[in-house]
């Protein structure tokens, strides 16, 4: 459970994250109360004083009573039943306007605000259309006495000038702004820790001689199964969608020797170099306007060099007949990773998956003879990497 | 050797908890408005069925089976329909209450509501402000009957689930089963608000030749179904 804790967290949080978007202000814009008949209402030049107050940004706003809705039937009926409706729980769906007038109304009124005041017992509601909204934009309930209490909450903030028909078009066609302002290419610089776990092999096995370790078709036959490993890759997305990368792999094991049958070393270990390169496919979503979510696939490529060290004890006698067997493979690797990237600029992956070196089937013997088992030639493993990348995103 | 196990299933869970969560939900067929949470009650009051809302699936059977004229099977069956649902509010809710037809009343035109998640369902309701009245009565409560299908082998969901629209039987394949779906609202007349809508459905075995009384079995389910999800008793409902 403590190892899928972050995962279930990071779902859970998604649907946390969507929030009411805020009431667009406008500056100069104009403000009709409807008429309901509801003496709490306040007056239209109250109301611009209070807004005037509340928000120097809203500049010159005109109030007015909405007196051509006053005689419009279809809207009157509208406004007295959305009085009749309001209630705590009321799902703001059920309460848009139905009739294709009152429809029309709303969508004129686009750059307006239309405010409707109700005051019932202790209860008092302020609804606010705006944008050409079918319904009610805000719905504010409160227990204020005075109906301009809550005019202060509701039109703080930046206001911009009233949008052209024009620049309206233009910021519809317009992707949002985490994506128009990056350019589709972004180079990584990773660096990263992790495990790596031999899959197969002899754990019982031990190397008998120095010089005679050939017959070992898993490198786990003569290495210790699990290394910590450092990795660095530098690689290029495109569209944060397809992405290659090369990469350079370190790690250290321990041989697994008789010490009966080798006597005089100290200590045997291998280092194991690992480079290659590594595409994968993923998708990007948004989770908030910085944080970004990347799932991807991973198919890497790789050649495989070891190194031995050997510690001799002082005054035993080196072998000279031959020289350990050292094997470069190729190989190939399958994962699955996830970045968590905030800003476009860094980002934290994580990434595990199976990788394998094998010998290419072109090395086998022509005759049909006996095929000679070479050192690490069929060695799997699992891996688990944790890194932290430097994104070059541009910004336009 | 248990780190290792921890590890994979740690690793499986890692990969199957989000699937889990991608897994669709069942959605529901009805909806009641959260803005009231005590039951409906009041007078009551139903309305007929809307010719244009009142599919036969499968005519043929019906036509052969019952012994109906081709033209007169859909009149026939629908004022079969309307004499049902008059006894069952008569009778069963003790409704004495009559409204015409969404049609007759001039309610809106046909709009399209979401029930829950992809189902939505096609209904006609009065304007925002429309009281409507039984004779000299207002009653409190409507109970508006929309599209009612009766077929063969149909699911209510599939009939109004819009992921699920274009699902067909296959061709040659024998119908087994005789479907009603009655998309239904409870209309507050006080407030003209919904109180509830969905979709009411009933399932009979299908056996031929049809008969009329298969269909009144089949009414008497549907009408169970409806006065369950609707939750109108002859108590509550004076």
């Amino acid at each position: 459970m403590r190892r899928i804790l972050p995962f279930l967290l990071l779902f859970a949080a998604v649907p946390l994250l969507a929030k009411e978007a805020p009431l667009t202000l406008y500056r100069d814009a104009r403000f009709e109360i409807v008429p309901n008949g509801d003496p709490w209402a306040p007056a239209p030049d109250s109301l611009c004083a209070e807004l005037r107050t509340v928000n120097p940004e809203l500049g010159r706003p005109r109030c007015a009573v909405a007196g051509s809705l006053e005689r419009n039937d279809a809207f009157r009926k509208y406004a007295a039943w959305l009085t009749a409706n309001l209630r705590g729980n009321a799902a703001s769906e059920d309460l848009e306007a139905r009739h294709p007038e009152v429809r029309k109304i709303l969508e004129d009124r686009r750059d307006d605000y239309l405010l409707l005041f109700k005051r019932s017992g202790n209860e008092s509601w302020v609804v606010v259309f705006h944008d050409g909204k079918r319904g009610p934009s805000r719905l504010v309930r409160s227990n204020d006495k005075g109906s301009l209490d809550r005019i202060a909450d509701l039109f703080s903030g930046p206001a911009v000038p009233i949008p052209t028909e024009k620049e309206r078009e233009e910021a519809m066609k317009e992707p949002i702004a985490f994506y128009r302002d990056q350019t589709p290419v972004d180079f990584a610089l990773t660096v990263g820790a992790g495990g790596i776990w031999g899959v197969g092999g002899h754990r019982g096995a031990r190397i008998d001689h120095y010089t005679h370790n050939t017959d070992s078709a898993s490198a786990w036959d003569w290495l210790h199964h699990a290394s910590p490993a450092l990795y660095v890759e530098y690689g290029v997305t495109y569209a944060r969608f397809v992405g290659i990368g090369a990469f350079l792999e370190w790690s250290r094991f321990g041989m697994k020797y008789d010490e009966a049958t080798n006597p005089g070393i100290e200590e045997w270990t291998v280092d194991r170099f690992e480079f290659g390169v590594r595409t994968h496919l993923g998708y990007t979503w948004l989770l908030t306007e910085k944080l970004e979510i990347n799932p991807y696939l991973l198919l890497g490529f790789h050649f495989t060099a070891y190194n031995d060290h050997v510690e001799w004890e002082s005054g035993a006698k080196r072998p000279m007949d031959g020289v350990f067997e050292l094997v470069a493979v190729k190989g190939g690797s399958v994962g699955a990773g996830c970045a968590l990237m905030h800003g476009g600029k860094w980002a934290l992956r994580v990434e595990t998956g199976l990788s394998n070196r094998s010998r290419k089937s072109r090395d086998n013997p022509v005759d049909g003879g006996a095929l000679q088992d070479r050192p690490a030639e069929s060695t799997f493993e699992l891996f688990l990497r944790g890194g932290l990348s430097w994104n070059m995103r541009k910004w336009r | 050797m248990r780190s290792r196990r921890g590890l994979l299933a740690g690793l499986a869970l890692a990969l199957l908890v989000p699937l889990a969560g991608c897994a669709e939900k069942q959605a529901a067929l009805w909806r009641a408005n959260p803005a009231f949470a005590d039951l409906p009650t009041g007078s009551l009051a139903v309305t007929k069925l809307v010719p244009e809302e009142f599919v036969l699936v499968g005519r043929d059977v019906f036509v052969e089976d019952l012994k109906i004229y081709s033209e007169d099977v859909h009149p026939v069956l629908l004022a079969r329909s309307d004499s049902i649902f008059d006894a069952w509010a008569r009778d069963a809710l003790g409704s004495e209450l009559r409204l015409g037809n969404p049609d007759s009343l001039g309610f809106a035109p046909r709009e399209n509501h979401q029930v829950d998640g992809t189902v939505f369902v096609p209904v006609r309701w009065p304007w925002q402000g429309d009281l409507q009245r039984a004779g000299d009565a207002e009653p409190d409560l409507v109970l508006i009957l929309g599209e009612l299908t009766v077929g063969f082998d149909l699911r209510a969901r599939s009939l109004y689930d819009y992921t699920l629209a274009n699902s067909y039987s296959e061709p040659g394949e024998k119908p087994a089963a005789l479907d009603a779906a009655l998309v239904w609202t409870l209309w507050d007349n006080r407030l003209q608000q919904y109180r509830a809508y969905g979709i009411a459905q009933a399932e009979r075995p299908l056996v031929r030749p049809l008969t009329l009384q298969a269909l009144d079995e089949l009414y008497a389910q549907l009408l169970i179904d409806l006065q369950r999800r609707t939750r109108l008793y002859r108590e509550v409902a004076r």
